[in-house]
């Protein structure tokens, strides 16, 4: 993308965001596709990637978006349902516009494709639906727009004149605005809306035109839009208002109309003047709870926005507006590695005030060390992004693998908002494909079976994130069949993985599943059984310092967790010395720190008694070959890796740190045992020890040694 | 002008600081008298310079400070700056003022109103309700439009 215009680059960013959008409004909607805001979110989603297209001139793609369009303002209008066939379609044309997100070329037209779009037309005995002409006009018509904005803060989001604006460019326009809800100065929110319009307008444009106008607003059903019919007729003018009229004219109330619609913004205080009677908005019924009304349900006076539902959704946030700003990744891991030089900088000051003792350097170290930490914390967290992000394309991957298994499943993400280190996030996509491929093939069972088990048919798989600490916990749960434990012990006997009268624990036989090509599979299928996929799962997961355990119980489920740091940048560290060589051991995995006296392991050799407990321990010294001899009182620190637990044996513990993680270069590569170093706030160097892989190492040597 | 919503002390003279209201003698004829008899005003008639009714957010401190000189004696005078037309939260915040001074016994009158620009902007936005205002005449119609 390098080649193309900014203009162009962002409207293929725009347009992934907007397919994004379009594929989280489709999995959203209910199994009965009866809930309105999901479908206003699709008609929103189509229109908003319509409106795009069209900028770009991209005809064939808006002419099949529009089609598309048409058939989900049907659901909309409550002319027709959301059919499987819709939804797929739908989904297909979603396939196909991703291209058009990566290369900015217009789509190839697909006569069955559009064919089929339109066969989803709207039928029956409804309101007459009729499809837009080519260019948008039909005959003269009237239409009453009555509007009221009922969201909080609504001025903060809208202009309600540009709307009417608008609606004046569509034909000719009569506007009338109430004002006689306008509340006194001192009950006055002025980020709320208190002003009502009616309009009478004769356009040309149609219906779906006029409703365009206010296709964004936060409550759909803010406004309602009634055909009167052919300007010759004038049979129905706009309502008179409520107000224009004496008590006993007012004109006669449908059943079941509430007469304190649409309702105040909240904190207001509600004239007593008798407003114009209105359809009902998804806050209806809050504002009549609030106010103690207990009036019938609103009826439908005209053609509302929002389709007839069972239950009224719950009130929705009104949307602030976007205060976001897109920065290219580059520009952040550049400003991240700016900070990390910072840090280091500081620490160096640090130290040279506390070694010259000024009373002014240590003030001013101390005003920049915290402006520092302040500016660490800022830029890490910049690259936070929320979980959630990648979650929502998983939904797409269960839906469509388990059709095409004959399984029932559906995805439950918890915890979405969690944040995590961008980095994290975009190498976690990975893996987490990976177990929900393994849940849904081996996890869920098919629906009779799972009927015979006396479980429902449909099965769950639960993706959750939770933060705690420094570290992210991700979580896949299904309510599956579980590992066999006497199978895969059955197969890693097979493959001498293990010995025949081996029995290890519940525990150890999960960890089994990690081994490369390990698979129980009788056979394998174009999803999985390979045995490749955990080992890769392993692999990626280690990579970003983190682990994965297992849990499961028989028939009930399998649980694979995964335990991630918050970000790769930084980590809290031990900083520890042995003869003149600093290091650092990540402060997660550290337990505890004991004294180790000059013979106190006697013939033991390389373990240390802990409150009844044998802790093996590696010296620093030895690995690492350091010249010299300990000194008469080591430092033994005590680490929980994947591998167990184990002692590091070291001259000095120096105290914590906070370590800016750097690489080690492509010309030292991968070092056993080390992970990366620091800079030192002298300047020097610290290593970074990955424990798991510096014990392995250990144990490999004196394997080979015994030998 | 000041677009940040306070009040400045003296006319047309934007290097003073936000402060309170000031004192004006001398009434321009285009001004529009509003819910109580004009010499009700003089010789204490202050004005408020309404020049924040750019968005809610401005309007926030400049509601308070409106209802502070609502709570002085005498009369009101509220200048608008209308040269780009006006919002309708401005038309409701207008309209809000207007009940407040008409609820506390206040005179009030707005200045600024009678721009072109002000005009076509309570036309789009179909504020031509004066009937529907119990306090006629009502600042959003302007008297010269009563036909």
């Amino acid at each position: 993308m390098s080649g193309e215009s900014p203009a162009s680059q962002l409207f293929q960013e725009e347009l992934q965001e907007l397919l994004a959008e379009l594929d989280a409004a489709l999995l959203d909607l209910p199994v009965d596709g009866a809930a309105p805001e999901p479908v206003h979110r699709v008609f929103r989603a189509l229109h908003s990637i319509k409106g795009a297209c069209d900028m770009f001139g991209l005809a064939r793609a808006v002419a099949e978006l529009h089609q598309m369009e048409s058939a989900w303002d049907g659901v909309r209008l409550g002319l027709c349902a959301v059919t499987p066939e819709l939804k797929d379609l739908t989904f297909l044309l979603k396939d196909r516009l991703g291209p058009l997100a990566e290369t900015g070329r217009d789509m190839e037209q697909d006569q069955d494709f559009t064919l089929a779009v339109r066969r989803l037309a709207p039928q029956g005995d409804g309101p007459r639906w009729i499809p837009p002409a080519p260019d948008g006009r039909g005959e003269t018509r009237v239409y009453a727009v009555a509007f009221a904005p009922s969201d909080p803060d609504h001025f903060r989001t809208q202009r309600p004149e540009s709307l009417l604006e608008e609606l004046r460019q569509l034909g000719t326009a009569e506007v009338d605005c109430d004002i006689s809800r306008v509340p006194s100065l001192q009950n006055l929110n002025p980020a709320d809306c208190h002003l009502r319009w009616d309009v009478r307008l004769t356009t040309d444009q149609g219906l779906d035109a006029v409703r365009d106008v206010f296709l964004f607003l936060d409550h759909p059903g803010d406004v309602q839009v009634r055909d009167l019919g052919l300007p010759a007729g004038d049979e129905a003018p706009v309502r008179p208002r409520a107000s224009d009229q004496a008590p006993d004219q007012a004109p006669p109330r449908a059943p079941g109309e509430d007469p304190e619609w649409p309702p105040a913004p909240e904190g207001a205080s509600l004239p007593t003047r008798q407003p114009i009677p209105f359809a009902a908005s998804p806050a209806a019924p809050q504002a009549q709870a609030a106010s103690g009304h207990a009036g019938p349900a609103p009826a439908d006076t005209g053609q509302p926005l929002a389709a007839p539902s069972k239950a009224p959704p719950p009130p929705t946030k009104p949307a602030q507006p976007s205060q976001s700003l897109r920065v290219d990744a580059a520009k952040l891991d550049n400003l991240v590695n700016l900070v990390g030089e910072l840090v280091i900088a500081q620490a160096r000051l640090s130290r040279v005030a506390q070694a010259q003792g000024a009373p002014e350097l240590t003030s001013v170290s101390e005003e920049i060390e915290r402006l520092v930490g302040e500016l660490r914390d800022n830029t890490l967290g910049i690259r936070m992004l929320p979980i959630g992000t990648t979650f929502s394309r998983f939904r797409r991957l269960v839906r469509d693998l388990s059709a095409e298994l004959g399984k029932e499943i559906d995805l439950v993400a918890e915890g979405g908002e969690t944040e995590l280190d961008k980095t994290v996030i975009e190498q976690l996509g990975d893996p987490l494909v990976h177990l929900l491929r393994n849940a849904i093939d081996h996890g869920v069972e098919p629906p009779e079976e799972r009927l015979a088990l006396g479980k429902p048919a449909r099965g769950a798989i639960t993706l959750s994130a939770r933060q705690a600490g420094g570290a992210v916990y991700i979580r896949i749960r299904d309510d599956g069949r579980g590992l066999d434990t006497r199978r895969i012990l059955a197969k890693a006997v097979e493959r001498c993985i293990l010995p025949a009268d081996a029995s290890p624990s519940d525990q150890e036989i999960f960890q089994l599943v990690f081994a490369p090509g390990f698979s129980t599979a009788e056979k394998v299928t174009s999803v999985s059984g390979r045995g490749v996929g955990m080992d890769v799962v392993k692999r990626s997961i280690k990579s970003l310092r983190g682990s994965v355990e297992i849990d499961s119980a028989p028939g009930r489920g399998a649980t694979v967790t995964i335990t991630l740091p918050l970000t790769l940048a930084i980590i809290d560290g031990l900083q520890v010395r042995a003869q003149d060589e600093h290091y650092i051991i990540p402060l997660t995995l550290v337990e505890e720190c004991v004294e180790l006296r000059a013979g106190a392991t006697g013939q033991t050799g390389r373990a240390i008694h802990l409150r009844g407990e044998i802790v093996p321990f590696v010296r620093l010294r030895e690995t690492f070959r350091l010249p010299g001899a300990p000194p008469a009182l080591e430092q033994i620190v005590v680490t929980r890796h994947e591998h167990g637990r184990t002692g590091i044996a070291v001259d000095e513990v120096v105290g914590q740190q906070q370590a800016v993680i750097k690489n080690l270069g492509r010309y030292l590569g991968n070092v056993e045992g080390i992970s990366g170093a620091t800079i030192k706030g002298d300047g020097a160097i610290a290593l970074i020890l990955d424990v798991a892989r510096l014990v392995q190492g250990v144990e490999r040597d004196t394997a080979s040694r015994w030998e | 002008m000041p677009k940040d919503g306070s009040i400045s002390p003296q006319r047309n003279d934007p290097r003073q600081g936000p402060c309170c209201v000031d004192t004006l003698p001398d009434l321009a004829p285009a001004a529009q008298d509003v819910a109580v008899p004009p010499d009700d005003r003089a010789p204490g008639a202050r004005t408020v310079r309404m020049h924040g009714l750019d968005g809610p957010d401005q309007m926030v401190p400049l509601r308070l400070s409106v209802l502070a000189a609502l709570q002085q004696p005498g009369g009101l005078d509220l200048e608008l700056d209308c040269g780009e037309g006006l919002e309708a939260a401005a038309a409701q915040f207008i309209c809000a003022t207007h009940k407040a001074a008409a609820a506390l016994g206040r005179s009030v009158r707005f200045r600024g109103l009678d721009t072109p620009q002000a005009h076509a902007s309570l036309a789009l936005m179909g504020l031509r309700a004066a009937p529907d205002c119990a306090l006629a005449p009502c600042p959003l119609w302007p008297q010269e439009n009563i036909p």
